[in-house]
């Protein structure tokens, strides 16, 4: 960790050194900056919640490396600099490695370590999502603060449909997603092998868009025990409504089940589910509502549920103010006001 | 009977088969982002190429949420026409996973066309936010500059030519045409402005800058204090006092896509003609040329 720590400081240096210089060969260097100020019962915390800088460049035609570094603040205070993603995307592969082939399906490859594409809300970084917290069944099945990420590789393949269809298929390794010290440290263990499954597919009549999609993760693919194999299945349903140049709505749903076991227990049912609506009104303004709901694990703990509402103001294209107010039913109401900045070009694949 | 009806069909058939467009060259397909730059494209590509848009109506092209559905008009395209100058760095994400191999940037399916473009309000010193939405490049609205137009047209002939070697002599015939009607009416254009020459304009955003400075109009300052901030009291108010001791006439030009409520509301209060109209071609109403024809003579009292 010191050793990236001080890599970090190295690159940081540099990059304020050659700002004045030629940008010529320069990748985008962004930095993305996550603040909250949360207040429970009786309790008012502030917390520089993450720092995330990334590193974005096309190396080749059509072979592009994205690098996202987060400097996080962890329970008890202390920081910690993490490799949130370090990919490379080959947009065509075939194109790449066998240039002059008369057919080239419209594959593409991905490698690295990336936030999985599990349904919409997994691979989601924090200033790409429309709430300051993620739905409980995501912070259950994958992980409070990210979204379940892996090491290894994806193929993506673009169906040859008169609409947008695509399979993709993962071969990841992970390390444990459960957080230390977070109270939501359960559910299933995603360690060693895991085999990630997508077919996402849209439609567009006029000014709305419907994409639909389903996912499938199997954990410890390799184990012998396929009786303690964690596994989730789920589904994504996203409509998005162009009312007017700067008006939008957006209504966004999924449902999750899971199969797991505890420390070694016979492998037992969870679900959980969220339905989001977001309603752009205004260029700079937009207020969003969502609805949780996680089951129980087989005939442990309780059903739980919450309902959150936001209102967001953009300042710039990566920078907005956020105040949230969530109620969930079995804890205390929390009110988070969330500021969110962006330095320098910043982009995230289209997911 | 039988067999010599049979064999007239079967030549007629082959005829047919022979002469029938089903043969000809399948047409180009060429996706811009927007319709002016699809209006050009038209012009310039004539039958030989299918043309669609990105976006559909008028929309400030910076804030664009790209959706799955663009990359299936992305993925079978043989040229994309973006606009450039980091205005719409979200088509990166849509090439990237379209999966094109055409449309990669280098590619001569890529079109940028913003590289010879005379650009207007490029920073010369640093900026950073306090300056608002300034673009490093400069302003980017550049098709609303007619004389744009002919570059960008020049751009997707040469583009076309490239593609499509045995076209060529179709597309420069149709450059040759659109520079010829383009030509003939920047000179009505300018005489329909005649009687607004001396006008002064204000606007919300930095969009008209080009449009201003091909027909030689004064724009006097704008609702946003600084681009991209929205319109603030004490800033209005200080636009207000220096518009009501101006020297000449002054009319409120909004980009439909800004609230027009904010300009009809300073417009109104500070007694001036107000219009809000969309900054790009509508392919309903004639393309790029006809665009200019209706916002010159919209902006005539």
């Amino acid at each position: 960790m010191t050793i990236l720590y001080r890599a970090l400081l190295v690159m940081m240096v540099l990059t304020s050194f050659t700002f004045g210089q030629s940008p010529t060969n320069l990748p985008d260097i962004s930095l993305i900056g996550n603040f909250h100020a949360t207040r429970t019962d009786g309790d008012t915390d502030f917390a520089v919640k993450e720092l995330e800088l990334a590193f974005q460049q096309y190396l080749y035609p059509g072979v592009r490396a994205d690098v996202f570094l987060a400097i996080e603040k962890e329970e008890d205070g202390s920081r910690t600099v993490d490799l949130e993603e370090a990919y490379v995307t080959f947009s065509s592969i075939f194109d790449v490695v066998l240039p002059n082939a008369p057919m080239k399906p419209a594959m593409g490859v991905m490698v690295g370590k990336k936030l999985l594409t599990f349904g919409k809300q997994n691979a989601m970084h924090a200033e790409q999502r429309a709430f300051v917290d993620r739905p409980l069944a995501h912070q259950t099945f994958f992980g409070a603060d990210h979204g379940l990420s892996g090491e290894g590789g994806q193929v993506a393949y673009l169906l040859p449909l008169p609409f947008f269809s695509q399979l993709e298929a993962g071969y990841w390794t992970s390390e444990s997603h459960i957080e230390e010290g977070h109270v939501e440290a359960h559910g299933p263990e995603f360690e060693n092998t895991l085999l990630l499954g997508r077919f996402w597919n849209s439609i567009k009549v006029k000014e709305t868009e419907l994409e639909v999609g389903a996912s499938y993760l199997l954990g410890d693919a390799n184990g012998d025990d396929t009786s303690a194999q964690p596994s989730i299945w789920g589904l994504d349903l996203t409509y998005t409504r162009d009312l007017s140049p700067s008006k939008q709505f957006t209504l966004q749903a999924e449902y999750l089940k899971a199969e797991y076991g505890d420390d070694g227990d016979a492998k037992e049912e969870q679900d959980g589910y969220f339905v989001s609506g977001v309603f752009k009104f205004h260029p700079l303004y937009s207020v969003g509502l969502r609805y949780d709901v996680l089951g129980q694990h087989g005939d442990e703990g309780q059903d739980e549920n919450q309902i959150v509402y936001q209102v967001t103001r953009q300042l710039t294209e990566t920078s907005k103010f956020r105040v949230q107010y969530q109620k969930p039913e079995h804890s205390e109401s929390v009110v988070t006001a969330q500021f969110i900045f962006g330095m320098g070009p910043h982009a995230h694949v289209l997911q | 009977m039988c067999c010599s009806r049979l064999k007239s069909w079967g030549i007629a058939l082959l005829l047919g088969a022979v002469t029938s467009p089903f043969w000809a060259a399948e047409p180009l397909k060429v996706v811009a982002i927007s319709s002016d730059f699809a209006s050009i494209a038209r012009s310039i590509g004539g039958e030989r190429v299918r043309v669609s848009t990105l976006i559909t109506g008028s929309r400030n092209l910076h804030h664009i949420n790209p959706k799955p559905s663009m990359i299936v008009t992305l993925r079978d395209a043989d040229l994309l026409i973006r606009l450039g100058m980091g205005q719409d760095t979200w088509i990166d994400g849509l090439i990237q996973v379209a999966r094109n191999p055409h449309l990669f940037p280098g590619k001569q399916g890529y079109l940028d066309p913003s590289g010879p473009i005379e650009k207007l309000e490029v920073p010369t010193e640093h900026i950073d936010g306090r300056h608002g939405d300034v673009h490093l490049e400069g302003n980017p609205h550049y098709w609303l500059n007619p004389m744009n137009g002919l570059i960008i047209a020049a751009q997707i002939r040469d583009r076309l030519v490239v593609l499509d070697p045995e076209g060529e002599d179709l597309y420069q015939e149709n450059y040759q045409v659109f520079q010829d009607t383009l030509l003939d009416s920047m000179i009505r254009w300018q005489e329909v402005l005649d009687p607004i020459k001396g006008y002064y304009f204000v606007t919300y955003h930095t969009v008209w800058s080009y449009f201003f400075d091909a027909f030689s109009l004064q724009s006097f300052g704008q609702l946003e204090p600084v681009p991209g901030v929205p319109p603030t009291p004490k800033h209005l108010h200080a636009l207000q006092e220096t518009v009501l001791g101006s020297q000449g006439p002054v009319l409120v030009l909004c980009a439909s896509y800004y609230p027009s409520k904010a300009c009809a509301s300073f417009a109104k209060e500070a007694g001036l003609a107000f219009l809000s109209t969309p900054p790009n071609a509508s392919a309903k109403e004639g393309g790029y040329l006809a665009f200019f024809d209706q916002l010159t003579e919209d902006l005539v009292p």
